[in-house]
This record gives C-alpha cells, structure tokens and sequence, in this order.
C-alpha cells in the first residue's frame, strides 16, 4: 500500500469523528422533564421581559427566569383567545384544523354538546401529552378551569387534568397541586402543565394595592370581573366602549398587578424547582394563549379581534444544558412547542404524527440559527366574528374579517408593523397589491387547513361564559 | 499495469442504453413575466368552423398561421352558451352559478368578493383597456369595466380604437380584452365577403348587409338596440328552416363572418409586429360560445348540446414551444392561465385551474377534467367521456346523458338506462347546484323569441 495514503485516511477518520460527535449531542436534552407554564391573557407589552418596551416592572421573576433561557421577541398565537389556542398547544394543529373552534360544537336552546376534537376530527388526534406518556412520563396538568378544561380534548394523554372547580382560577390555586404531584413524582420522568388565570379579566383581583397606579382614580370602575364582563359586551355591540383616559390607567393599573402577582407565584414555583434540584433536567416554557386588549383599538378583553394586543405573546424557553441565544427576534409561532419538546427530548414519532404537527421545532432558533416564518392566527370567537390573519416575515400584517355581527363582511386591514407596531393605520389603499397577495396566502393556507373559503361564514351566538346567548338558552 | 480493451461497440451500447433509460423530459418553461396580454374573443365562434382546427374552408388565414406559434386547445368549453355570464366567467375565472351575472335582466353586479383579471393586472401596474361590442351584456353595470382604465363600446372595425389606446399606455406593460360581435346573426356581409364561399345562391336569404340595411330601413328598424328582436325576425323568416340549402347559406354567411373576424385580427397582429412588442406580448384567441346550426332542431346558442359550448381556445407566449392540447379545459380557466404565465399570484377563491401545467407538458397527469355549463333552465356537467344536461321545463325536472365518445353528437339519450355514470354525474350536478345555490328559470316562463337576448 501507498504510504502517501495514510495521512488522507487519518483525516477523514477525523471528520467522521467530528461528524459522529456532533450527532451524539443530539438530542439536547434525552428524558428530560417537561413543565409547560400558562399565564393566561398576559399580553406581551404588559411584560417586563427584555425588549417587551414595557416601562413597569410587572414581572420581574420572569424576567430573571429569562435570563438563563431564551427569550422569543416575536412569538405569534394561532388563535386570539383561550378555548382554541391550548389545543393547538397540544396538538400543533391550528383551530381550524382540531376544529375546537368555540366552547360549543353545537349549541341551541335545547340541545348543546362541548367541542372536543376527539369527536370532531376524523383522523385520530396525538397530544403532546400521548405521545410523552407513551415515552415513560407521568403527565399532569393543573389548570384554572373555564377555557383550558380539558374536555376539548386536552386531557388526551395527562393521568391527572385538573380543572375544578368552576371557575376562573388562579396560580394560587393550581400551583401548589402541581407542586405537590411534582414532589411525588419527582423520581420519575414527569410532564406538567401549569395554568392560571390570574392576569385574565373575569379573575378577580382580591387585593388591590394600586401599585401601578400613578394617578388619583375617581372614576366609576373598581376593576371587577363583571365590570370588565360588561364592558366586553358592550365593546362587542357597538364596536368601542365608553371610557375617559382615567379609565384606561386604572384598567390597566389592575391588569398589570394581576400579573405582578402571577409573577409573584411562578417565581415561587421556580424556586422550589431549583431547591428541588429540578432545574438541570427539566425543560421549561412560559407563554400565553393569548393577550388582553387594554383598550388599544377601542375595546377590552379578547377573543373578537387579531391585532397584535392579542396574538403577540410572551414566550420564554429553558432548555437544560443547551448553549442558547438570550434572545430570538425568530417569527414563530405557538403552534411550535409540540415538536420543539419532541425535538429537544430526541423522541422520534411516525409519519402520522409528523404530518399532524404544523409547527417546527425551536431548537435551531435557540442555537441562533432561527429563521422566521409568515405566521397565521384565526379567530370564529362565539360566532360573533370569523378573522384570519398573516403577519410575514418582512412586517406586513394582514387581517381578513370574513364576517361579523351584525352585518360585516369581507373587511381588509393591511398594517406595516415594522412603521406602525401597534397597527394604527390600515394601509390598504396605499398597498392594494401587498394586500392582494397577503389575501391569497391566506386563503391558500386555509385551503391547506380544510377550510371552504367561500364560506358560507354563519354568525350566530355560541357562548363561553355563562351569561351569554341567553335568548336561546335555558341555562 | 494491465491495459483492458474496451471494444468501440460497447460503448456505443452503453450511450444508447443511457439515452434510452433517461429521456429528456420534454419539459418546457412556459412562463412570460411583465408580458403584455390581449384577449381577443368573438362571439358565436365554433371551432371547426376554423382552419387551424381543420376546416375545409379557408375562413381564417390570420388565426391559422399566427397560432401555428401557439397552443392549440382542441377541447375548450365555454361555461354557458350566452354572452354575459360567459364573459364574466372568462375575466372572474368563476362559474356562472358562482359569479351570479347571468341575467341580462338584471342588475346584479359582480360582488366585491371576486376580483377581475383587469383588477389584478391593474395591481401589477398594468395598463387596461376593455373594447366590447354587446351594449345589453358587456354593460358596466355588470361589473364588466371594473379594473379597466379605458372601457368602451367599439363598432364593427376596432383596430383604430386597439391602436390608439397601445400608443396611449406608452411603455407601460397593457392588457386588451376585446369582446366583438361581427360574427353573431343576423349574418350578413358587405360585398365581396357575402358571396366569397358560396356565388350560386338564390334562395330568400338577405347576405349582403347594404341589402339588409336597405329592408331594415324599409321596415323602419336601426341597429339600436331597442329594434334588435325586430331585425332579427326580419332576418330569420327569410330562412328556410327545413331547406338544408338554407342552411348551408347561413353557413357560408356565418363563415364570411368569421372570415371577416379573422382580417381584423390579422390587421391587430401585423401592428404589434411593426411596434415590435409581439415578442413580449401574450395573444389569446377565444370565444364566448358557439352557435348551432341545426344539429338539435334549432339555431343561434340557446342550449348547452357541444355546438354551442364548445370553442376555440388558442394561446401564443412568445418563446415557447407550439403545441396540441387535448385536455378538456373551460373558459373558466383562463383567467388564472394568463396570471401564472405571468407569474402573478391567482385568486384562491375561484374555480377556474390554471392550465400553465398541460402548456409545459400536455402528458401530465390530469385527472380532474371536469366542467359545468349552465343555461337560464338548463344545467350540464362535462367529462371527456361523458356529459349530463338537466332541464327544467313547465315544473317538470328532465335529464339527458350522452356518451360523447361513442355519440359526440349527442343524439343517443342514455338515461334510464341503468349506468353509474348516471349517478355519478346527478350527484356532481346536484353538488354543484348546492354549492353554488344555482338557480334555474323554468323554460315556460320565458316568453321571449331569443332566449337570454334582452
């Protein structure tokens, strides 16, 4: 043999070497838990998280969570309220496709049934929880009940939901059961969902200390849930509520001590975590389903509109043992965390599963390899209104009101978010063929979702809460 | 080191065993970015009443060696044999039942919904210009000038008006649709053209339009369109219906027509050759329906038997390869045809499918080749093999089914007879009716001589 070979084939045991390494750190982070962490209606702006632009310091145990993870700048909801989002979490199919699209399939005066995906889908569905439950993990979720109850179809896969009592509970309420159920099962993988409604409007606030408050309030509201019930509705009917800019302080003074206090209580959870000794092998996510309109386009609460008070959401993601970046300005959407726990576990799923999931993994995106994607949310919120949008990579925002009670139909907004972040300015006029191509993507991704986009988009009353749709109710 | 002999032949063997097991695929880019687009359309044209689609007679030397250049598309179909709802069909890419333009009656206009081709092109900076003949139909108050910077009524000649508006949009990229009528009874024609294909006739019928003229005046009727129904009778109870020498006048008269249609297009292309802009510019030959001279016991387009649904299609992109398509397609495509050779994104919203994919390979896989026409009472649903027409006369529902392939001239009525096809064919009818909540108008409520004429 050539001696002149050797030094070649000494090289290219190297490169394999390097080649073999590389794939030996895949995956990130092999039987690790996973916590899932929802605060529930906490708007993105309405954070203290690095670049949030927030000038109060609402939440400053999440931001110093953040610190050891992954803070996502741009992280998009598919839908703008409760009831379709968690699934999507779970499923990362978007709300037309696992067709949880109101609390109700059905709903008249004499006959109602739940929506629940299980029933809905011809195709049988995998959660996330199936899937890690299969893998060996015990899996539990605490929730505050009303929307994220897990008879949408959630409970697939959790050996424990909870989602009592009636209600719109709190942290207080579910952190400690998670806690609890941790402990015991610290020893074994475990996978856990923990939700609360603190920062949502129909939680209330116990104790108000009017710590964000910088002026004298004297106006008419005391912050209550029902106030904001019927401020809702009011905002549904006529399209705006009436309100003074005192109003508009005091309204969000409240929001944003609601989420001081859910803050208070996650940064309680962590630390037990880490005395636990949790923290270098568990993965850890923090979102929100969605945020809250604190009057930004003339309304409170969520659900009825796709601006971005509303689907632009905090996200932050801990990844033991990963060299990640401390901030991604990646376009993502929520629909991603399903194949990001998959991803970052190494659990490999069949090609059903594969083709169910259409979000992507982050991992790239935490090792600063991101790249954006034009992201797509939808909102049928109570069959008052059926909206899609887009917003794309280049910051042209989208939204398609398809129909809307009473009698809208077919409205175009196109917002430039890069100029106009808060989408002040419906730019359509100024950009009919940006809006023109934007419409037919949309549509196109429809198509792909199953959806008939000639409709015929019905408006009618599907509730959530029990108040409304009283006129064709018993209840 | 030993040296092995490879034999010449053996090589030669192995270059034909690559070139046989990996042919080149005949795989064209058809595809033609800020291209000019015109669209010419004439009502009442048949295809084999045209050369390049093998008729005897020479009525369109222009068309036949232009289109040489071109894509031939020998089964195109219109989605309804009348003038309105076919053309909003060609510029919306949606069905009739889909648009709901149908009734010249009417004053339905096209919802906001639907984009028109012009209104897309105008997105991508297009110049547009819209020429029709047809006052009642083509009527803006349809939704037809939406999109259009020019939309306006042309006469019998419209090469000044096509002419005028190119110089006019300077070096703007344009986009002409031109709707004539020169080709729709009465069929008459000024001298030579009114005896070219036929010197011996004697019979009743008036051809030569200075003669036609004179008895309209005599009859104290005018172009308008308030006399239109009266000239048409004048001109039809000179024929002879049961005379098939009649007939075949009509023919020949219709054939000069289309003869005279042709010398017009001719003149448009020789000026965009002497602009020097054919070879940035997409030609498209079409038509609205076709016309019946007999077949099923009647005239004019008031059926939707293949004589009055089938039509040309012809398309010329500049640089790409000249050829036959076979595939049954529908005017219905032609809207989102035109914007992927352009490569501008196609409303998601329409029915249409753009044939871009045959153009590059006419041997792909295409199974979907189904079409929809829709006349006042009556409703068809095409296959290449098969074709259903539901009818609805006096309250009474009615259903015919031909097999075109054995019977392409559809005498053979096969229902009842037991075939899926039958059940097949019902269900997408009823299917597409339910769809498009389609609406029929009962045949006994229509009192008017010319059904769909105003």
């Amino acid at each position: 043999m050539d001696r002149r070979i050797i030094p070649i084939v000494a090289l290219i045991l190297i490169f394999l070497a390097i080649v073999i390494h590389q794939n030996q750190s895949y995956p990130v982070c092999p039987d690790c838990n996973v916590i899932i962490i929802a605060f529930d209606a906490m708007q993105y702006y309405h954070t203290s998280l690095t670049d949030s632009g927030y000038h109060k310091n609402t939440t400053p145990n999440l931001a110093d969570f953040s610190q050891q993870g992954t803070v996502f700048t741009d992280a998009i909801s598919p839908a703008s309220w409760t009831v379709p989002t968690y699934v999507s979490w779970f499923t990362s199919l978007y709300p037309s496709e696992h067709k949880v699209v109101n609390r109700y399939s059905v709903y008249n005066s004499t006959y109602s049934v739940v929506a629940d995906f299980r029933k809905l889908r011809t195709n049988t569905t995998y959660t996330m929880a199936d899937i890690l439950k299969e893998n060996g993990y015990a899996t539990g979720a605490f929730t505050g009940d009303a929307g994220a109850r897990g008879d949408s179809g959630n409970v697939k896969g959790f050996d424990v939901y909870v989602d009592k009592p009636l209600g719109f509970n709190g942290f207080d309420f579910s952190e400690p059961l998670a806690l609890n159920w941790i402990t015991t099962h610290k020893n074994q993988k475990f996978f856990v969902f923990l939700h609360g409604y603190d920062a949502h409007g129909q939680f209330n606030l116990q104790n108000f200390t009017g710590r964000f408050l910088n002026i004298n309030y004297t106006g008419k509201f005391t912050g209550s849930p029902k106030e904001q019930g019927q401020l809702r509705e009011e905002g549904l009917a006529k399209g705006y509520v009436n309100v003074t800019q005192d109003d508009v302080t005091f309204w969000k003074a409240v929001y944003d001590e609601k989420i001081y206090d859910a803050d208070a209580v996650f940064g309680r959870f962590i630390n037990n975590l880490t005395q636990q000794g949790l923290m270098n092998n568990t993965i850890i996510i923090v979102a929100s389903d969605h945020g809250t309109e604190m009057f930004e386009h003339g309304r409170v609460d969520h659900g009825d509109t796709l601006y971005q008070e509303l689907i632009h959401v905090p996200l932050v993601v801990r990844i033991p043992g990963m060299n990640s970046v401390k901030i991604s300005n990646t376009q993502i959407s929520i629909l991603d965390f399903m194949p990001t726990v998959l991803d970052a576990l190494g659990i490999k799923v069949n090609q059903t599963i594969q083709s169910q999931m259409k979000g992507q993994s982050l991992v790239q995106a935490l090792q600063s390899k991101g790249v954006s994607r034009d992201v797509y949310s939808e909102t049928d919120y109570r069959l008052y209104t059926h909206k899609r949008s887009i917003i794309t990579t280049d910051g042209w925002k989208f939204i398609w009101t398809l129909a809307e009670y009473p009698n809208k139909t077919n409205v175009k907004e196109l917002y430039n978010l890069t100029a106009d972040p808060h989408e002040t300015l419906n730019v359509i006029e100024e950009y009919p063929r940006v809006a023109y191509e934007l419409e037919q993507k949309v549509a196109q991704h429809m198509k792909d979702m199953g959806t008939d986009i000639n409709g015929p988009w019905v408006i009618g009353c599907s509730p959530v809460y029990s108040d409304q749709c009283k006129e064709v109710s018993n209840e | 080191m030993k040296k092995y002999y490879i034999p010449p032949i053996l090589v030669l063997a192995v270059i034909i065993l690559v070139v046989v097991a990996f042919p080149s695929q005949q795989q064209d880019n058809v595809s033609c970015n800020n291209c000019n687009v015109i669209i010419v359309t004439s009502e009442a044209i048949r295809p084999d009443h045209l050369g390049i689609y093998g008729y005897q007679r020479n009525t369109t030397p222009n068309i036949d060696s232009f289109f040489r250049k071109g894509f031939v598309f020998e089964n195109d179909f219109a989605q309804a044999p009348n003038t309105l709802p076919s053309h909003m069909t060609i510029l919306t890419g949606l069905y009739p039942s889909h648009h709901k333009v149908i009734d010249v009656n009417s004053n339905n206009s096209l919802s906001n919904e639907y984009y028109t081709l012009p209104e897309i092109l105008k997105l991508y900076d297009y110049k547009t210009a819209g020429f029709h003949s047809s006052n009642p139909h083509m009527n803006p108050k349809f939704g037809f000038s939406r999109g259009f910077d020019i939309y306006k009524r042309i006469g019998v000649v419209y090469h000044d008006d096509v002419l005028d508006f190119i110089n006019s949009s300077e070096n703007s990229k344009f986009f002409i649709y031109i709707q004539s009528t020169n080709v729709v009874d009465p069929y008459v024609a000024p001298h030579p053209y009114d005896t070219m294909f036929d010197n011996n006739y004697t019979g009743k019928i008036v051809g030569n339009s200075d003669e036609f003229e004179a008895l309209m005046r005599k009859n104290n009727l005018t172009w308008q369109t308030s006399d239109f129904d009266k000239v048409r009778l004048l001109y039809w109870n000179l024929v002879n219906k049961s005379d098939p020498r009649d007939i075949r006048h009509l023919e020949v008269l219709y054939d000069a027509n289309i003869y005279w249609t042709d010398l017009f297009f001719g003149r448009i292309i020789n000026s965009l050759e002497e602009l020097g802009i054919l070879n940035h510019t997409i030609v498209i030959f079409g038509a609205g329906h076709g016309e019946e001279f007999g077949e099923h016991g009647g005239f004019l387009h008031e059926k939707l038997y293949d004589e009055t649904i089938h039509v040309p299609l012809l398309i010329y992109v500049p640089g790409a390869r000249p050829k036959i398509i076979e595939n049954q397609v529908g005017n219905v495509d032609i809207m989102p045809t035109i914007l992927s050779i352009l490569n501008i994104p196609q409303p998601e919203n329409i029915d249409g499918r753009s044939l871009k994919f045959l153009m590059e390979n006419p041997n792909a896989n295409d199974p979907n080749q189904i079409l929809y026409s829709e006349f006042v009472s009556q409703m068809a649903v095409r296959t290449p093999e098969w074709k259903m027409i539901e009818s609805l006369n006096n309250s009474v529902v009615s259903y015919e089914l031909y097999n075109l392939k054995k019977n392409p001239q559809e005498k053979i009525n096969l229902i009842d007879k037991n075939l899926t096809q039958e059940n097949e064919l019902k269900s997408d009818l009823q299917n597409y009716e339910v769809k498009f909540n389609s609406t029929f108008t009962d045949l006994k409520l229509i009192n008017s001589t010319f059904i769909g004429y105003p």
